[in-house]
């Protein structure tokens, strides 16, 4: 080929990429499947294109929760949640951590909505009173833990009011009345303020500080207020009692203690691993079939069931002290407890492939839903039974 | 000489020992048995053992019977030692060991209990952080505040009628009793584990219950966590490797079971990152916060201790992956 030729050829190429480079410049890409790129404007051919506006609609988060039995209902971190009963639909209200920010879960459409914007600096705990009505949210701000009340009656203004307690422990019980204890001088106050009266009352006094509280939510359970757990110290419960406190009879090593729908879950160190006793409203107690964790359980008013989370074996020497410090987590199964049985309900490190260590388990009025808090992400999840 | 006074000791101590074997079994046979108990001042509920105690009158061919509230037990017939559980509060118990000698001639001895309970709660005056639900645990030299409870029938007693003697491996703290001294504070002593014991007494020296405990001590731990600004500290603690993937990232040191009594100006502290020390924040040192530059891997160390009391201290670390 002549020297000529190839250099006329380069120039021709040339040209042509630039052409298109031009063309493109002005003109911008094709935006859909009609446009072609020989479609260059000349010759006749239109070369109009309609600009594309995507449609502006209201967004609504909306959740799924109907696919699968368990499911995660929340990827924003939670602090509190419980289902309600409102008059057409039922509702998960969560809690979102570090904000106080207050969201609704409709469960039958999924369509999740904020109800409060009232925000809580560093919200890290937060209880609902069984009406709704009600939140009480701890802030971690500095070392006060002060608890703001948010008053959800009138959903078209939430309004709130902190609290003047520094609460250690607080749950809302009977009467929707929000239960807390308070420590100064080397004793513990236990104390019930009624928001609707803004009023308080005592209710106990006990001569130690370390402590928590098995809370009661029925007008006929008494309260327990016990050691706080530790795996090397032999812990010690008292019941909350009309005259006074009252020696709760179990004591041991490690020793926690929860109760709901009327039973009591103890759990301590015995000579085979950590193990709990279930302890019916008759006080009388059995062994639990599985290694329960009673912080991981949840009883039935009525029904004479249970449900716990736990995983398949518990052979932690330390436990709880491991557990409480996030240096062992648990590989969480849920399990309905039925007399001497143990029946599996749930095994989501096989169904989903990942691990659920469960804290705040609660079950639904109607016996229908468990929900919980996955502790290794704080997120909401929901197990319809 | 110094033969013969080895040789007379020798054999004094045979005959001594010989005369131990074979002669208090004939001398008196109806008196000089009694039965211990593995716990004098037991819980209602707790599982006691009562062992005879015939050691003064040697009782090989002789049977055994015991009792328990008049009742015998049958399966611990003849034997040594019987087991049984402590009555309800407000209940009174009585074991009997019934010790028939080969000759008929038969002797006993009981013991009664009235079970109350007697807790001691052990509150160690050691950091913890205002949300973890466990105990605060003792390290050597920290503070611990104890409180006996002691409950009968109507409850609690009045602390301020009865006195009470806290014990420390065996020595009395403060040098003796106290009347309405149900709480007591000590310092953890030296050793992996020390006991504490109350003896509670009335105004007429007779002692109502007796208590005790053994404590481990525990050493400072120190644990890593992640902070988010948003979220605060996470749950789950920092183990071995930790993935850096945003551009910052905070680290929290959380110091179990330091002495409350600790202070910056007591403590040392350091934060080390790839062996060399880096500027801490002086108004939080136990917070490190880093900024990502670049890609690799990096050890993080983090160091305490309490000048006044050099054994609560520790060290943790992880590697950085970013």
């Amino acid at each position: 080929m002549k020297r000529t030729y190839f250099f006329i050829a380069g120039g021709i190429i040339v040209c042509i990429l630039v052409g298109f480079w031009v063309y493109s410049f002005l003109y911008g890409s094709p935006t859909n499947d009609s446009s072609i790129f020989t479609n260059l404007g000349i010759f006749g051919q239109n070369n109009t294109e309609e600009i594309y506006t995507p449609p502006v609609t209201d967004e609504v988060s909306t959740v799924d929760v109907v696919t699968e039995k368990l499911r995660q209902l929340t990827t924003k971190p939670v602090i509190g949640a419980r289902i309600i009963e409102m008059e057409s639909t039922t509702i998960m209200r969560y809690v979102e951590a570090g904000t106080g920010h207050i969201f609704d879960i409709d469960l039958v459409s999924g369509q999740e909505v904020r109800v409060s914007q009232i925000s809580v600096p560093a919200a890290e705990k937060a209880v609902m009173s069984p009406n709704g009505s009600y939140t009480a949210i701890r802030s971690g701000l500095g070392n006060e833990g002060l608890v703001t009340l948010i008053n959800l009656s009138d959903l078209t203004n939430p309004t709130s009011t902190k609290l003047p307690n520094q609460m250690r422990t607080f749950a809302f019980g009977y009467n929707n009345e929000l239960l807390f204890t308070e420590t100064s001088l080397g004793q513990t106050e236990g104390k019930g303020y009624l928001p609707s009266t803004a009023t308080t009352r005592r209710l106990f006094t006990a001569p130690f500080v370390a402590h928590e509280m098995a809370w009661s939510e029925s007008s006929t359970t008494n309260h327990i207020i016990y050691t706080k757990p530790a795996a090397s110290l032999i812990g010690y419960a008292y019941e909350v009692a009309a005259s006074g406190l009252k020696r709760f009879p179990y004591s041991g090593f490690g020793m926690t203690i929860a109760q709901s729908g009327g039973t009591r879950f103890v759990g301590r160190m015995m000579d085979g691993g950590y193990r709990a006793t279930i302890v019916n409203a008759a006080g009388q107690g059995s062994e639990s079939p599985a290694a329960l964790i009673p912080e991981k359980c949840v009883g039935s008013s009525g029904l004479g069931k249970q449900y716990c989370a736990s995983p398949f074996e518990l052979t932690e020497r330390d436990f709880p002290d491991t557990w409480y410090k996030g240096q062992y987590i648990s590989n969480d199964n849920l399990w309905e407890i039925n007399g001497g049985s143990a029946t599996l309900l749930a095994f989501p490190s096989r169904t989903l492939g990942r691990n659920l260590d469960v804290v705040d388990l609660r079950l639904s009025q109607d016996g229908q839903m468990l929900y919980f808090v996955n502790r290794i992400d704080n997120t909401l999840w929901l197990y319809e039974i | 000489m110094k033969y013969l006074v080895f040789v007379t000791l020798f054999f004094v101590s045979i005959v001594g020992q010989a005369h131990a074997q074979f002669d208090t079994g004939f001398v008196d046979q109806t008196s000089g048995i009694s039965v211990n108990l593995s716990s004098t001042y037991p819980a209602p509920g707790e599982i006691v053992t009562a062992t005879l105690d015939d050691y003064a009158i040697g009782s090989a061919f002789s049977t055994v019977a015991w009792f328990v509230n008049g009742t015998e037990v049958t399966a611990a017939k003849n034997s040594r030692t019987v087991t049984f559980t402590a009555p309800a509060l407000g209940e009174k118990l009585t074991v009997t060991a019934k010790l028939t000698l080969p000759g008929g001639l038969s002797t006993e001895a009981s013991q009664s209990i009235s079970p109350l309970y007697t807790d001691i709660i052990v509150e160690p005056q050691t950091y913890t952080p205002r949300q973890y639900q466990g105990r605060a645990l003792p390290s050597i030299g920290s503070l611990v505040r104890a409180t006996a409870l002691v409950q009968d029938t109507s409850g609690f007693i009045n602390p301020a009628a009865y006195s009470y003697v806290w014990k420390l491996n065996g020595t009395a703290v403060g040098g003796g009793g106290r009347n309405n001294g149900f709480q007591v504070e000590y310092i953890v002593p030296y050793g992996r584990s020390h006991t504490l014991t109350v003896e509670v007494y009335d105004r007429t020296g007779k002692q109502l219950t007796r208590r005790s405990t053994s404590i481990q001590t525990e050493d400072v731990d120190l644990v890593l966590y992640e902070v988010n600004p948003l979220y605060g500290k996470s749950n789950i603690a920092i183990g071995g490797q930790i993935q850096f993937l945003s551009n910052t990232l905070q680290l929290r040191a959380v110091p179990y079971n330091l002495d409350l009594r600790s202070t910056p100006q007591n403590t040392f502290s350091e934060w080390q990152l790839g062996g060399r020390t880096t500027i801490s924040d002086a108004v939080s040192p136990f917070d490190l916060t880093l900024e990502r530059t670049g890609q690799g891997k990096m050890p993080v160390n983090f160091k305490l201790r309490n000048r006044d009391a050099l054994l609560q201290g520790g060290e943790v670390s992880t590697n950085l992956n970013f």
